[in-house]
């Protein structure tokens, strides 16, 4: 029912219900990676695939809200689905706040779960996907010279070949060479797709 | 009194200081003087006008020669021009139709250059007009064409036929200022053709002028003005120059004028009417000159500068004026250096006469200074001095009478200095404050003690500082007006002790004596008062009295009464306290007697046998007994005492305490019915708190059972059977697991009777343990554990000792949540200490325990948690010490406790 580049990772200290998770998790065919500890999780490495964690919010040693934040801090943010034993109103706020997809109270029904998980990885490989494209995006733009990229910055807020040469101290000729180069090379059919992606980088475009 | 040392009497002295033979000389001098100035100024004024007379002449003399050479420069170029116009080929030129003119152009024109080169530097231009004025040939090209027909040259010359000269007028071609020379020219037959006409430049006569500059001096110069007072030339300005200076009037002119001189082209253009030279003396110097002479001074800025002599002239063929100007002070210098001469010739002779008289004076008045000097020296208190005159005159009978009287006054001085040292030196010393206040209450004098005793630095200090001792020292100034007005009535007034102010504020104690002194009409002048500080010995007095209030009321809040009995002779004190506590009258005089009769029955013997000892042996003592109250209550006494030997007789006397301890004695008793029941109760207690932690134990079973039974559905549904099968398994696994965990709670909430089991130590610790995983983990607490493998079963309670390990656990953890997360570390440990012990520790590496808390945590209800009730570690302790243990706590290392207990090993031997 979900594709295999998926994966899911269970944190929990408890032994039977680590594996009680895994098992209900492998019957619904998601693969699934399980850890005793946060410190163990970290150590780990992950493959890059869409993911989400299923984390125990009383651990020891490192606790899953201090796991969330480091997680967030390290840029290695990931859709989380808390579970406890007996969670309290103040915890699950700030699990909330801190982005947390779900909070689940032990025992919790299993289709609960599932939709949590379900809901997560489509956020996540939503996050993989666009994460994707904007790498590609700034690999293009790493390939231009810096000339080039002093034109494409001119381009993109509307000025003309000529004007673009007076401001660079350049001929109009070469400005024409070079900006036909950074259409090519970053991949633009037309000037509005090159300002959509200056815009995506972070690069000033007029605004409308 | 110290006036008499130091005499004010310096002021007869002052006229000494100054000097009659200096005042004269310098008399001598100033009049000295005055023929001198006389004589200087008469010769200047003489030389004065000899060189100004000189100097105009030399001026006038210069100003006609510059007028005569720019003269002849005029009437000699209009004789040239006249000349050049008659030269045949211009007529002929001239008189050809305009159309066949052009061939004959370039010879023309050569020949105007020609013209032109016999002054280049000057010559502007030179053209030829023709009859209607309009230029036909120009050396400057640009000008052929242009209308000079309304030209002042043109007109003059058509007009007389002869050569003209113009004024110096700005061009009617380039607008330059020019001089225009102008002739005409005839045809061959004799008719009018046309008119030659050169140009140059103003810088010729500008030339020509400065040129003249130095005829009289240096610093000599000319200026060229015309008749409208315009400025043409000035010698100031460089050669050949012409600058803004030139072409402004030295004189206002009016608008008319103005228009007049500027459609005559005299004028420039941009002439403004504000544009007028102030040269103070020139206008009203112009109109005066030649009457009768043609000389006058003037200034050439605004009146502070220098001032010049000038000589005037006109010229003949033009309506201009030469003025030669040279400063004043350049011709007047050798009356500047005669003057200097004189006022050093006058100075020399007049400091010499000066020095003479001086010396003549200084020998006359000399005995007489030196006199002065003694005298002065008398006068400052200093009688040493002796004047030497040895002269036979006036002057010396003089100073031998006053050597005399110095003798005498030192003698008497001397006499009197003793005395007043002698009394001064009691004054001075005294401890006793000294001083006299006046009757409105002024600190007239006072001696260093007085100052002292009051705070100040000095006598003085005091004097000046306090001008109403009622209102600034006293602090209850009211005895102040009491005191005065028994001194008003003229009696003294031996040892008052009065409460003063000190400078700093501070309140003394002081003992004062004082006696009235009238004036002889029996007016009270001043009050002589002594002073001595007391305030240390009042200060005693008061704490004396302040310490038994203290005692008396300590003895009552204590239930602590005193007593001394004195053996010998039976006599018994008795504080007010141990009245109250026997419940005796304090009218009746205690006896041992009457401490026997008050003693419980019970006790009576006892208390007997300690007062013989005692007696007896001469020792300290100390002894609890009741005493059987009138209406049959019971008290219970502490009584300490302690044995010493009258210093004079060696007598044995007792001095102690009498301690009633009812109240502590029923308050322990209460405790340990209290501590009894609440053994029962605080193991529910903890239970209480824990049930919530336990709660998620289960949860923790339930949780992995739903997720492994919902696996199992789904890998039915999948028809994986083998997954399936596993599933079950766990959830039959995770049951049991929860049903465990439900038995130990159960076992350890039944309140059952204690009865002793032989029992695994480590099971126990172990059970514990997982009873408190859940307080663990919530606190992120790491638990080890290193239980010995060897040891024994003990015989012991099991509930009872899970409930003290619990305890001691919880306030591990408690502990723990002081310090920071990561270093959260709880140990229990377990051993065998000797063959008959065991021993378990609980150690943590929390903040530890703070030194005064260690001797009190056993106590109940002693607790340093907010919420606590001080009653673990003692019940603890108590559980313990009824296994045959022992239980205590101390210092873990590096940081945090150690609490540990023993507990005996049975004789069953190892498990």
């Amino acid at each position: 029912m979900m594709d295999a580049e998926t994966l899911v990772f269970v944190v929990d200290d408890d032994a039977p219900m680590r594996e009680s998770l895994q098992n209900l998790l492998r019957s619904v065919g998601l693969r699934v990676e399980v850890f005793a500890s946060a410190q163990e999780f970290l150590r780990s490495t992950r493959p890059d695939v869409p993911s989400c964690l299923v984390l125990d919010v009383r651990l020891p040693g490192l606790s899953g809200l201090e796991l969330q934040q480091r997680l967030a801090a390290g840029d290695m943010a990931m859709p989380i689905i808390f579970i406890t034993g007996h969670g309290d109103i103040p915890m699950t706020v700030q699990a909330m706040k801190a982005g947390a997809v779900e909070f689940l109270s032990k025992p919790f029904r299993d289709q609960a779960l599932l939709d949590a998980i379900q809901q997560a990885l489509a956020r996540d490989r939503a996050a993989h996907e666009q994460r994707a494209q904007r790498d590609a995006l700034r690999r293009r733009y790493r390939s231009l010279t810096p000339r080039e990229r002093d034109v494409l910055a001119l381009v993109v807020t509307g000025l003309l070949n000529k004007q673009i040469a007076g401001e660079l101290g350049t001929s109009e000729a070469s400005v024409k060479v070079h900006r036909q180069h950074v259409m090519v090379k970053m991949g633009a059919g037309s000037l509005a797709a090159l300002v959509r992606m200056a815009d995506r980088l972070g690069i000033p475009t007029p605004q409308v | 009194m110290r006036n008499l040392v130091q005499p004010h009497g310096c002021t007869w002295a002052a006229p000494l200081d100054r000097d009659a033979p200096h005042e004269a000389a310098g008399g001598v001098f100033g009049f000295a003087l005055c023929p001198f100035a006389v004589i200087a100024y008469r010769d200047a004024e003489v030389t004065r006008s000899a060189l100004t007379a000189s100097a105009y002449q030399a001026l006038f003399a210069a100003a006609s020669q510059t007028a005569l050479r720019l003269d002849t420069f005029i009437a000699a170029t209009a004789n040239v021009i006249g000349t050049q116009a008659h030269m045949p080929p211009l007529g002929e030129f001239l008189s050809l139709p305009a159309a066949d003119q052009e061939p004959a152009e370039t010879r023309i024109v050569d020949i105007l250059q020609a013209f032109a080169q016999k002054n280049p530097a000057f010559t502007a231009s030179v053209a030829v007009l023709d009859v209607h004025g309009r230029i036909v040939l120009d050396t400057q090209r640009a000008n052929v064409g242009l209308d000079e027909s309304a030209t002042d040259a043109f007109r003059s010359a058509l007009e007389t036929g002869l050569p003209h000269a113009s004024q110096l007028e700005f061009s009617a071609s380039d607008g330059k200022p020019s001089l225009h020379f102008s002739s005409v020219v005839h045809a061959p037959d004799g008719r009018l053709a046309g008119v030659l006409r050169e140009q140059y430049s103003a810088a010729v006569v500008q030339q020509m002028v400065a040129e003249n500059n130095r005829l009289v001096s240096p610093q000599s110069f000319a200026l060229v003005l015309n008749e409208d007072g315009l400025l043409l030339a000035d010698g100031h300005l460089s050669p050949g120059q012409l600058s803004d200076g030139l072409f402004k009037a030295t004189r206002p002119l009016d608008r008319a004028r103005v228009s007049a001189l500027r459609t005559r082209r005299l004028l420039p253009q941009e002439f403004a009417q504000d544009i007028v030279l102030h040269f103070p003396g020139l206008v009203g110097g112009l109109e005066k000159a030649g009457q009768p002479a043609p000389y006058f001074t003037l200034q050439l800025s605004n009146n502070r500068g220098p001032q010049y002599a000038a000589a005037v002239t006109h010229m003949k063929t033009q309506p201009w004026m030469v003025l030669f100007l040279q400063p004043q002070e350049v011709f007047l210098a050798p009356v500047r250096t005669q003057t200097r001469h004189t006022v050093v010739l006058a100075l020399g002779v007049v400091g010499a006469v000066a020095a003479t008289a001086m010396g003549v004076a200084q020998l006359l008045t000399g005995p007489i200074i030196r006199l002065m000097a003694v005298a002065r020296q008398v006068a400052e208190g200093n009688f040493g001095g002796k004047v030497l005159v040895r002269s036979r005159d006036e002057i010396g009978a003089l100073a031998n009478a006053f050597n005399l009287m110095t003798e005498r006054l030192t003698a008497t001085l001397e006499g009197l200095r003793q005395s007043e040292e002698n009394y001064r030196g009691t004054y001075e010393n005294a401890f006793e404050g000294i001083w006299r206040v006046s009757p409105d209450g002024r600190v007239l004098s006072a001696n260093p003690a007085m100052a002292r005793i009051l705070g100040y630095a000095s006598p003085d200090e005091l004097v000046a500082s306090v001008s109403d001792i009622g209102r600034q020292l006293y602090v209850h100034p009211q005895e102040s007006h009491g005191l005065l007005s028994t001194y008003a009535e003229g009696s003294a007034i031996v040892g008052r002790e009065l409460e003063f102010y000190r400078k700093d504020g501070q309140r003394i104690w002081v003992l004062t004596s004082g006696r009235p002194v009238h004036d002889e009409a029996g007016h009270l002048r001043f009050v002589e008062g002594f002073v001595t500080n007391i305030t240390r010995r009042k200060r005693a007095e008061e704490e004396l009295r302040r310490s038994e209030a203290y005692l008396t009321e300590a003895q009552r809040l204590s239930h602590t009464g005193g007593f001394g009995w004195h053996v010998a002779s039976g006599e018994i004190y008795w504080s007010e306290e141990t009245f109250r506590i026997f419940a005796y009258d304090r009218a009746q005089t205690p006896t041992v007697a009457f401490v026997l009769q008050r003693t419980h029955p019970e006790d009576r013997a006892f208390v007997q046998h300690i007062i013989d000892r005692a007696a007896q042996e001469r020792k300290d003592f100390d002894c609890e007994h009741r005493l059987l109250m009138p209406d049959g209550s019971v008290k219970y006494l502490q009584v300490v005492a302690h044995a010493m030997e009258r210093a004079a007789s060696g007598d044995l006397e007792f001095v102690g305490a009498v301690m009633d301890v009812t109240e502590r004695k029923r308050a322990e008793e209460a405790l340990q019915n209290a501590q009894a029941e609440l053994a029962h109760v605080t193991p529910l207690t903890t239970l209480g708190e824990l049930a919530a932690s336990i709660a998620h134990e289960i949860t923790q079973p339930l949780g992995a059972v739903v997720n492994n039974a919902s696996a199992c559905v789904r890998w039915l549904a999948a028809q994986n059977l083998e997954e399936a099968r596993q599933s079950a398994l766990r959830v039959v696994a995770d049951g049991h697991r929860a049903g465990a965990i439900i038995g130990r709670i159960r076992a350890l909430a039944q309140k059952a009777p204690p009865h002793k089991d032989w029992l695994d130590l480590n099971a126990t610790i172990r059970d514990v343990l997982a009873l408190a995983r859940s307080e663990v983990h919530r606190h992120g607490v790491v638990v080890e554990t290193h239980l010995a493998a060897a040891v024994p079963r003990i015989r012991g309670d099991r509930i009872q000792l899970q409930q003290v390990l619990l305890n001691l656990v919880m306030n591990a953890i408690e502990a723990l949540s002081g310090v920071r997360a990561g270093a959260r570390t709880l140990r229990v440990s377990s051993d065998r200490v000797t063959a008959t012990e065991v021993v378990v520790a609980v150690c943590d590496s929390g903040p530890g325990f703070e030194p005064q808390h260690v001797a009190r945590m056993f106590e109940a209800f002693y607790t340093t948690k907010p919420h606590g009730l001080g009653l673990g570690l003692a019940i603890s302790r108590r559980i313990i010490e009824a296994h045959g243990g022992r239980l205590w706590a101390a210092a873990n290392v590096p940081q945090g406790a150690v609490v540990q207990f023993t507990v005996p090993t049975g004789s069953e031997g190892v498990a």
